[in-house]
């Protein structure tokens, strides 16, 4: 077993993703898009805003991973690539993992990282806290990833998969999504929850690639 | 005769009322699901006994 | 065992007397249930007065919602390793079903929670929010077999979905108990937990029974109606291809 076609599939997602989506500029107007609309629904009060802020930002890399993975294996349905990529000696499970994170890489990580900056435009205080709560969102950003690419295998065939991603995905978040919530609160249960938080992460790592690999080899038939 | 409920009688007549009726639904669409089955199936082996008969 | 059962006929042989015999059963128990819960049993003021009479209808919705989704899930399971038709055939009708009883589930909640909490969507409720996911799993799990081309391919995708939503399901759960402990909300009317006064449970328990054998018996008869749609497919098939 060679990781040869596995790095290979590593580096095609992310050169797609690179030049389909403008680099590093799509999750900064994929940010724009959704999160900047948010005060000028509910109003600028302060605390208000500070208030919902690292929620805001859950939904919106939670958004960003629907919508980047909603073509991440459909390319690979029509054109053939899918095929190829499973009479490969790697395991479908391993090259399904790889996409996943080449996207969440470039569209996902982004988000994380740029979620200091966010938060402060949301009114937060900033302090070093902040920077936790990047690597919070990087980890939880994770597991949307990989349950959503789940999704993305399983309607690859089916046209317009978009909505029927989202409505897969949702309920398989739900953990991630309070966990992640939780540790940014000064509660009993936030001081626990970093720990959750890693471990619903390291769940679907290590599920979403067998799930992901069943339903591709379903897409490929 | 029906019972004689404290202040929440129409919160109570309301559960029963939804759960039965959407039950009720349920059991409708699946008794005529059913009955267009099998007048399909009748219909299908019908037409193969008359290709058979030729 | 599973190989027993996983011939269609012996599936319609069984299910032409014990559907039948699901629906008489479960109509009488339901019959028995809501005349003791509505008209004998005596009202309890610590549950909040009469109110409580709902739960003979919205508690056998909640046992069902979730037994509905484990059986889509077995069914799910013996389907993909064994490729055993009738399992996917189950599975099938299980789930609109199973989502009917969900949704009863979450109506009946909210109208309870009207008069005991004050309001028909109470977040902080584990229960309410744990339902309200199993009704988005039916859901995409129904949305993704329609999107499906094949027979086949539906029962193949529908059965990755159910399982890794069932894998799902205990941590969801931990996460919305963990998620709703943070506010204390006035513990409200439950049917679980061993005080139950015995002049309730036999009621519960005679409607919950009633309405499970009612939905054993509406998942055999769409059983027994996909398998004749598959069997009618097949005839159509080779009259085009004879013809």
């Amino acid at each position: 077993m060679s990781p040869k076609p596995t790095l290979a599939a590593f580096r095609q997602a992310l050169t797609e993703a690179w030049a389909g989506g403008a680099g590093a500029l799509l999750p900064l107007g994929f940010f724009a898009g959704t999160a900047v609309l948010v005060p000028l629904g509910i109003g600028t009060d302060p605390a208000t805003l500070r208030a919902i802020g690292p929620g805001i930002l859950w939904v919106a890399l939670a958004l960003s991973s629907l919508v980047t993975l909603e073509r991440i294996f459909q390319a690979d349905t029509e054109d053939g690539a899918l095929d190829l990529w499973l009479q490969t000696e790697a395991p479908a499970s391993s090259i399904a993992a790889a996409k996943t994170l080449a996207h969440f890489l470039t569209a996902g990580l982004p988000l994380a990282l740029m979620s200091p900056l966010l938060a402060l435009m949301f009114q937060a205080e900033a302090s070093a806290s902040l920077l936790v709560h990047a690597a919070y969102y990087a980890i939880g950003g994770l597991a949307f990833y990989f349950w959503g690419g789940v999704g993305a295998a399983l309607s690859a065939t089916v046209r317009r998969g978009g909505l029927l991603i989202s409505l897969i995905a949702l309920p398989l978040y739900v953990p991630t999504a309070i966990f992640g919530a939780l540790a940014m609160t000064n509660t009993p249960a936030g001081e626990t929850a970093p720990l959750l938080l890693a471990a619903s992460a390291l769940f679907a790592l290590a599920v979403a690639p067998f799930a992901m690999a069943a339903a591709l080899r379903l897409a490929a038939d | 005769m029906l019972p004689d409920f404290d202040k929440n009688a129409a919160y109570i007549w309301a559960v029963y009322a939804i759960g039965a009726s959407a039950i009720l639904l349920t059991a409708l669409i699946v008794i005529l699901k059913a009955k267009a089955s099998k007048a399909a199936l009748a219909k299908a082996e019908a037409r193969i006994r008359e290709e058979d008969g030729k | 065992m599973f190989s027993w059962f996983a011939n269609p006929h012996r599936f319609l042989n069984l299910s032409s007397w014990l559907a039948p015999a699901c629906y008489a059963g479960g109509l009488v128990l339901i019959a028995w249930g809501l005349w003791q819960g509505l008209w004998m049993v005596p009202k309890d003021d610590y549950q909040g007065g009469d109110i409580m009479r709902v739960m003979f209808m919205h508690v056998p919705s909640a046992w069902l919602a979730m037994a509905s989704y484990m059986g889509l899930a077995v069914m799910s399971f013996i389907w993909f390793i064994w490729r055993h038709e009738v399992a996917d055939v189950a599975a099938k009708a299980i789930a609109p079903l199973g989502a009917v009883w969900t949704a009863i589930c979450l109506a009946t909640g909210a109208i309870w929670g009207k008069p005991t909490w004050g309001t028909w969507w109470q977040w902080d409720d584990p229960r309410m929010m744990s339902v309200l996911f199993l009704f988005f799993l039916f859901l995409g799990y129904m949305a993704l077999r329609a999107a499906m081309d094949s027979r086949q391919k539906a029962a193949r995708a529908g059965a990755i979905l159910a399982m890794v939503g069932a894998l799902n399901v205990p941590l969801i759960h931990f996460s919305v108990e963990m998620f709703t402990s943070l506010h204390q909300t006035a513990s409200v009317v439950t049917a679980d937990g061993p005080k139950m006064a015995a002049v309730y449970l036999w009621p519960l328990l005679s409607s919950a029974l009633g309405q499970s054998l009612l939905f054993a018996g509406l998942v055999q008869t769409q059983m027994r109606t996909e398998i004749r749609d598959r069997r009618t497919a097949k005839l159509r098939a080779q009259l085009m291809a004879g013809g």
